[in-house]
């Protein structure tokens, strides 16, 4: 949580189109910058890429739910036949045939909950507040600006040549912010 | 007029309201109130008990007795069996009744009684519910209003005492038939104390004709009761021997005899028939011949002179009847003494005279037509017809007036105007069952005690002497009508049982005596009547009128009877035979007749004879005359009850000489029309295989054929397998199963309303097909109750596990984990599924509660409900062989349907084991599964119709 | 370069603008109470026809022995299909990068997702004991008794309530950036909170956009066969039963090809409507409405084969029964169902093959209706044609719909409009983002090829 006491401990950087701001995370990370993180109001293909992000959890939740659920439907349907086994218009006990619907369903909605379950915990969502909130004009972000946050504590950070840096790379103009955690997580 | 009682007016109201609301509302309305009959049936229930109670100086009800100490011999929760009897039309029809804690629940044939042997006809199944009857008096009543029975009691003693002291002049006593022996003694006793009364006797449907036929032909009335057991040729000159009626069980269960002897190959048995209109009779005959009354008449003759019958001249006939006349006398030449010939009851004494003296000549007197003295009483002299009683009260000679057992009023030809003679006698009783309209119009009216519930005694159709004993204590101020004769006579102090006794006492010895006891377990003395032979003498040949103009039928209705029987909903909701038609009754016309007029069912005509006329819906009855009218007796009950304003009177059109066919008749278009509730909307068998009919040759055994190819896995092996096979051959379509199985069953009644928007709820059902030319088809009966499929579609739809199949090959239902997706009816292909559309059962009177099966589930709203081959008797009979350590032998468990069957059309069993009844059935070459194709595997499967032999012509 | 910015800038700011200003300043507000005033009566009326159904039972209807099932089921295949379109546009479009779907996909899914919860009400009002409907749930009741799961209907249960999980979450995923960009445009502060809280707190970021990407495409991905699926599953309530005119084969991808068609049908109408009524003729575009005709035409004449194959299968099959159903469906009691059906969906729709016909609104909107009331003509027909005639002639019925059936359907309609009524008006109903993000890719596109 940002402590409003402390010195500004790291820079937004406001850009006006999305390319600036693609060129912009492309280098900072390029001149090793790790800890910041690029706003824009609508994706922009390669931004995070640009950012070092890369991640495949989701689809694996979503592969795991999948087993999951067609396990869960096709085990319920033979326990419960099992478990009271009662002869219905000389159909067999276990209907394989009879079970894959069901099976099929369960493992759809197995796997649509878990992949966007895990969309929102690796987000880190819900989070209704968070310390760019009170970055001045980051309402824009989802209307038409497109912002840039280096954290404080990032190795390279340096409050006159970070600020110089941005400038360079085109940013309308750099306003100093409290800390954010911005939930970037340390990469390999 | 005597004011209606309140609880009438109540009724009314309410039916008026719904009748207003729904005409407001009408769609909306229809959900709302299920149906203004149940309703009516409902507030009478209630407002009638209540009547009934106040009146009532016992217990109200059996239901409201408990058991705080369990009488002897009395086993909770377990059904006991009593051998009785309940009459119809004067004859004791034979009955063993359960009863369950003292509640009558079920009535079955008496089994070793050599009339029925175990068998009944629709009405006694449906008798049980005259004793539970909501509309049934409950008190004595007084112009109509509830009283005690002190002062009815004063009234009778002080009529009785005036009566003595002129010998009873100016008194006369009015009866329904009475073959009780009891009350035929008592009567004649009256008759000698008080010699200046006289006794009147009315039954709307009589043997009057017969017997008067009898005298023509043997100089003497006697009983005519055919053989059918004996007779391998019958020829019905539009006689319905095997349609409703006293003698129904008895005939069709000699025709089933014979039928089954011919099925094994010995002897024949041939039946041809001669009809304005189908009959029961006819739809089974192997030749069946539309002529009208006349033609009839006509070929009466003409067979008469082809068997030589002396002193008649054939008259000319057509093409077809030619050929159908010498295919009868053919089949008569080959049976001789072995067959037949019976000419309707409601025909002209002269031709049915004729019958007898064909019978004579070909010697079949004592052989198939036994002879016997009348088994009804009759009157001294047969002086009291009710026509003689009428013209006396119009001449002043009737002062006092007590009737028992007969609504005149309602149910005699108008031109007698009963009402009228009536209120020309100073003082009237009436006895009987209900305050119908003959007791609406008398001083004094007297409730009688249901045959459940009373002490007498009646004699069966073969003569034999039935007792009836009380199976109950009676639930309202009700007396027996052996009491209220003496009381009638001043004796106030008459008990029902030593009356009855009294009777026997040269028999049986008195009422402590083993004798005694053993007949009353055993229900029924063994003592036929005594057969007379006698030589029937030549008579003029009869006339045969031809008339050109429209000919009336009167006929009694095959559920409600004369009407005396209106106010028994199994009986008002019973599918009728070829219409399948409920709550009403109809002018059925012949489709050419229909086409020239251009008619449609339900299009209401005015029926017209001279003077006379009367309005009905019409419905169209492929294979009838077309020059035949037919109207059913029974409907447009006035007094009040569940039988009241449905359909319409056909006393209007009736007459003293013309009572039962009204010639001369015009049929005029009204241009209205009213709904009908039919159960069966299509008859015409097109060319679908339903109903087969299969060469006498296919009652071999075929060889047993592999199962059809299945994905689905055998059945486990285990004993036993319940099976059903019916055999169409000898099913008469009667529907005696259909009530026998609504009373075992708790199936509820649902009202026109409902039958007509299809919501009939009878888990067995009897299809009526009709094959060919519509102008003269064949007809088909075919009861269809669950199939029982092996692989059942509708176990597969259900959702949540209620329609389930047992390890013995029942298709269960499982009424409280049913939710009523109504899956199981969509998938069933016989539709043989039933649904609680409403709560049909909540709102029952408590009468109507007391008459269930206790070990029958009530079903509730909104869930599915079918036929379970009886599940619960399988459970009994299952119970009772493992108590005894054995198998369940086979014909142990039978089912409603079965036992009731009085042809053993209906055979149940077990189907692994070899050795049933059933197994053989289903070996013979002719057995069939409807609906094979659909590969359900039905346990239910039938039998094919025999076709007639070559040799016995087309057929 | 600047001026290109600017532009682009521009384009953004009226894109959100025009789709936020809705729910935030809601215009012509009196247009809507009206509507929505006539939809809530509609569902009063609804709720009024449950109520006595509830109360009465279900002989407050018309059903019958044979004719069990009524508008109650046909109703739920009809409202379901509809609903799949929503699904389709949405889903099938994403993956296929079809760009113009962005303007639809939004209220597309919310019609799919209402039009879901009316359709699945339906069975449980029908039942004959409504109160225990949960025994079709996989639950340890005390009877030790489970759901059946050989029955089709047991599959519906659960391929209906997956649909409505999935599809409510789809669409919910779908908005979360464009109730942030709402949020912050918020004024009052009770609107603030409002999609505040809705957005949870999205602001944006390239990580969270990344893996909302990945989320979203690999639903969309799922959605596809999951619709299939399920329409091919309500298929089996009638396709599992040996009912002639039932057991056909042909059924699943009949009943699918059906519900895109009728589905399709309504979106087009929906597009038409809400674009004349909020002026969204610059998002809402002539490419949408010409494309949605497409899709009409399409899936219609596939709709039309499948009525051919129905059919053909009959007579080819010769089957007695199948063959007595077909003539029932042709000159039966339901005749007028099925030659409605053909016409209805088939005869206007001709009129799509011409483009001026596929972009002019009143046209389109007018081949969609008919092409509703057709589609429900055939969910009605396959129904009422099959069982009021089945086997035994002696169970011939009939089947006419009761007052109280007919109030239930219109009420139906009422509910959805209640609850799409409340969309429009609260939610943002066009993706905004999504719009911005092609705008921007195409510029992308033509920079690059300016080289």
């Amino acid at each position: 949580m940002a402590r409003r006491a402390d010195p500004p401990a790291g820079l937004a950087a406001e850009f006006a189109d999305a390319e600036a701001l693609l060129r912009a995370a492309r280098r900072l990370h390029e001149s090793g910058y790790r800890r910041f993180e690029a706003y824009s109001p609508f994706p922009i293909d390669g931004l995070a890429e640009a950012e070092g992000f890369k991640e495949s959890k989701i689809a694996a939740a979503t592969l795991v739910g999948g087993f999951v659920g067609a396990a869960t439907g096709y085990g319920m349907q033979v326990y419960t036949n099992l478990d009271f086994p009662i002869d219905v218009g000389g159909r067999p006990l276990i209907a394989q045939p009879a079970f894959v619907l069901i099976t099929f369903e369960l493992m759809v909605l197995f796997a649509v909950t878990a992949c966007i379950l895990a969309m929102l915990l690796l987000n880190r969502l819900p989070k209704l507040y968070h310390p760019v909130f009170d970055i001045e004009r980051f309402g824009l972000a989802s209307l038409d600006r497109f912002f840039l946050v280096v954290d404080a504590d990032d190795a390279k950070f340096d409050r006159k040549n970070s600020r110089a840096l941005l400038r360079r790379l085109g940013a309308v103009n750099v306003t100093p912010m409290p800390a954010a955690d911005l939930e970037v997580q340390a990469e390999p | 007029m005597p004011m209606t009682p309140p609880h009438i007016a109540r009724s009314r109201l309410s039916d008026r309201d719904l009748r207003r609301a729904a005409a407001e509302f009408p769609t909306a309305f229809e959900g709302l109130s299920q149906t203004d009959r149940r309703d009516l049936l409902k507030v009478m229930g209630a407002s009638l008990a209540l009547a009934g109670l106040a009146g009532c100086h016992q217990d109200p009800h059996p239901e409201a007795r408990p058991y705080v100490r369990v009488p002897d011999g009395i086993v909770l929760g377990q059904s006991r069996a009593y051998a009785t009897a309940v009459t119809f039309g004067g004859y004791a029809q034979p009955v063993l009744a359960t009863t369950h804690e003292g509640r009558p629940t079920k009535l079955e044939g008496l089994p070793d009684h050599p009339a029925s042997q175990g068998a009944t006809d629709a009405f006694t199944q449906a008798a049980l519910l005259g004793l539970y009857d909501p509309g049934r008096s409950k008190g004595p009543a007084r112009l109509g209003q509830p009283t005690d029975w002190a002062q009815i009691d004063a009234a009778m003693v002080a009529n009785a005492a005036r009566l003595d002291a002129v010998k009873g002049a100016g008194f006369r006593l009015l009866s329904g038939a009475i073959t009780s022996p009891t009350l035929g003694r008592l009567i004649d006793a009256m008759l000698q104390r008080w010699p200046q009364a006289r006794w009147h006797a009315f039954e709307p449907v009589n043997d009057d004709l017969r017997l008067e036929a009898a005298r023509q032909a043997f100089g003497r009335p006697l009983l005519v009761r055919p053989q059918l057991e004996a007779a391998e040729a019958v020829i019905s000159f539009d006689d319905d021997l095997l349609g409703p009626g006293p003698f129904q069980t008895s005939q069709a269960r000699g025709w089933a005899a014979r039928r089954a002897a011919y099925q094994r190959g010995q002897g024949g048995s041939e039946l041809l028939t001669a009809e304005p209109a189908p009959s029961l009779t006819g739809a089974v005959s192997q030749h069946r011949l539309i002529a009208s009354v006349a033609g009839v008449d006509r070929l009466v003759l003409a067979l008469a002179a082809a068997l030589g019958v002396g002193g008649v001249a054939a008259p000319a006939l057509a093409a077809t009847q030619a050929a159908w006349l010498a295919e009868a006398a053919a089949a008569l030449r080959r049976a001789g003494g072995a067959s037949y010939v019976g000419v309707g009851a409601f025909h002209d004494p002269a031709i049915q005279a004729l019958a007898l003296r064909i019978n004579d000549r070909l010697g079949a007197i004592g052989r198939t037509t036994v002879l016997s003295q009348p088994l009804i009483k009759a009157t001294p002299g047969n002086s009291g017809s009710l026509a003689a009683l009428v013209a006396d009260a119009h001449a002043g000679l009737v002062d006092s007036l007590a009737i028992f057992d007969a609504n005149p009023v309602y149910a005699a030809p108008a031109d007698l105007e009963v009402a009228g003679a009536l209120q020309k006698v100073r003082l009237r009783f009436h006895a009987g069952l209900h305050a119908d309209e003959t007791a609406a119009l008398c001083h004094w009216h007297a409730p009688v005690e249901h045959d459940l519930e009373t002490w007498g005694d009646a004699l069966a159709v073969d003569g034999r002497p039935s007792l009836i004993q009380p199976l109950v204590r009676p639930f309202y101020a009700v007396r027996a009508r052996s009491v209220l004769l003496q009381n009638l006579q001043g004796d106030l102090a008459a008990d029902p049982r030593r009356l009855l006794a009294a009777t026997w006492t040269d028999k049986l010895g008195d009422l402590d005596s083993p004798a005694w006891r053993a007949a009353q377990e055993r229900g029924f003395l063994d003592e036929p009547v005594t057969a007379v032979t006698a030589a029937s003498a030549a008579g003029p040949a009869p006339a045969t009128s031809a008339s050109n103009a429209l000919t009336v039928l009167v006929r009694p209705d095959p559920a409600v009877w004369d009407g005396a029987l209106a106010n028994n909903p199994w009986l008002q909701e019973l599918p009728r035979p070829f219409t399948s038609l409920t709550w009403d009754n109809v002018v059925a016309v012949a489709p050419a007749l229909a086409r020239r007029l251009g008619l449609k069912n339900g299009d209401v005509v005015q029926l017209a004879a001279g003077a006379r006329m009367l309005e009905g819906p019409v419905w169209i009855m492929p294979g009838q005359d077309p020059s035949t009218l037919v109207v059913t007796l029974g409907f447009g009950r006035t007094a009040p009850g569940l039988g009241q304003a449905v359909g319409f009177d056909v006393a209007p059109l009736r007459t003293v000489g013309a009572s039962w066919r009204v010639d001369g008749a015009t049929l005029t278009p009204t241009g209205r029309s009213l709904p009908l509730a039919t159960t069966q909307d299509v008859t015409t068998l097109g060319d679908f295989d339903f109903v087969r009919t299969a060469p006498r040759t296919s009652v071999a055994p075929k060889p047993p054929t592999p199962p059809p190819p299945s994905f689905y896995p055998p059945k486990p092996e285990s004993r036993p397998q319940w099976g059903m096979s019916i055999d169409l051959d000898v099913c008469i379509g009667c529907n005696a199963c259909v009530v026998a199985c609504q009373a075992e069953n708790n199936v509820p009644v649902v009202g026109k309303t409902q039958v007509a928007k299809g919501r009939h709820m009878h888990w067995l059902r009897v299809d009526h097909y009709e094959a060919g030319e519509p102008d003269d088809p064949a007809f088909f009966n075919q009861p269809v109750p669950c199939m029982h499929c092996e692989q059942a579609p509708c176990e597969m739809g259900c959702p949540v596990n209620a329609a389930v199949h047992s390890d013995d090959g029942l298709n269960l239902q499982v009424y409280n984990r049913c939710i009523g997706t109504r899956t199981c009816s969509s998938y069933c292909p016989y539709k043989v599924r039933r649904f609680n559309w409403f709560d049909f059962t909540g709102g029952d009177p408590p009468e109507l509660r007391a008459a269930r099966n206790p070990d029958v589930t009530v079903r509730s709203r909104g869930v599915m409900e079918k036929c379970n081959y009886c599940l619960q008797r399988i459970v009994a009979g299952k119970i009772a062989a493992q108590v005894a350590g054995r198998d369940i032998a086979d014909g142990e468990v039978r089912t409603a349907c079965q036992q009731a069957c009085p042809t053993d059309a209906i055979v149940f069993g077990d189907i692994s084991d070899g050795a049933s009844q059933v197994v053989a059935r289903k070996a013979q070459g002719r057995n069939y599964a409807l609906l094979e194709e659909a590969n359900t595997r039905p346990r239910t499967t039938y039998l094919a119709r025999l076709a007639p032999d070559a040799g016995d012509g087309d057929g | 370069m600047a001026s290109q910015d600017a532009a682009l800038d521009a384009d953004y700011r009226h894109v959100t603008r025009e789709v936020t200003r809705i729910p935030l300043a809601f215009p012509h507000k009196r247009t809507w109470w009206i509507a929505f005033l006539a939809a809530l009566t509609l569902l009063g009326l609804y709720l009024v026809s449950a109520g006595v159904t509830f109360a009465v039972g279900i002989g407050a209807w018309g059903n019958d022995i044979p004719v069990n099932w009524g508008i109650a089921i046909s109703n739920y295949i009809w409202w379901i299909g509809i609903g799949h379109a929503g699904t389709l546009i949405s889903a099938m479009l994403l993956l296929m990068r079809q760009r113009w779907r962005n303007s639809l996909n939004r209220f597309a899914e919310a019609m799919t997702l209402f039009a879901v919860v009316c359709g699945g009400l339906y069975p449980i009002i029908h039942l004959g004991r409504p109160w225990f409907f949960y025994w079709m749930a996989p639950y340890p009741a005390t009877m030790g008794v489970w759901p059946q799961f050989k029955s089709p209907l047991t599959w519906d249960f659960f391929a209906v309530l997956t649909y409505l999980t999935v599809s409510a979450m789809f669409w919910y995923v779908g908005i979360i950036p464009d109730l942030a960009a709402t949020r912050d445009r918020a004024k009052r502060h009770s609107a603030q909170v409002f999609f505040g809280v809705l957005a949870l707190g999205w602001r944006g970021a390239a990580r969270h956009w990344a893996r909302w990407r990945q989320a979203y495409r690999t639903c969309a991905a799922i959605a596809v066969p999951l619709v299939i699926s399920v329409h091919s599953e309500i298929s089996m309530i009638f396709a599992a039963g040996p009912e002639p005119g039932w057991m056909s084969t042909v059924f699943p991808p009949y009943f699918v090809l059906g519900a895109a068609f009728s589905g399709f049908a309504v979106v087009a109408m929906i597009a038409t409507v809400t674009r004349r009524a909020f002026g969204l003729q610059d998002l809402i575009t002539e490419k949408h409405l010409d494309m949605l005709g497409r899709l009409t035409l399409a899936t219609g004449m596939m709709t039309a084969y499948g009525y051919f194959a129905d059919v053909f299968g009959a007579l080819y099959g010769g089957g007695r029964y199948e063959l007595h159903t077909l003539h029932e469906r042709f000159f039966g009691e339901v005749a007028w169902a099925y030659w409605g059906a053909v016409i209805l969906n088939f005869v206007p729709l001709q009129l799509l093959w011409l483009r001026r016909w596929r972009v002019a609104p009143v046209a389109l909107f007018l081949v969609g209706l008919s092409c509703t009331i057709g589609m429900w003509c055939e969910r009605y027909m396959l129904l009422v044609s099959t069982l009021y005639r089945d086997y035994l002639v002696s169970s011939w019925g009939h089947f006419w719909p009761s007052f109280w059936e007919w109030t239930l359907f219109f009420g139906s309609i009422g509910l959805w409009l209640t609850l799409f009524l409340l969309f429009v008006r609260i939610l943002p109903m066009i993706s905004a983002f999504e719009i911005k993000e092609a705008t921007f890719e195409e510029e992308e596109a033509a920079e690059a090829s300016r080289g």
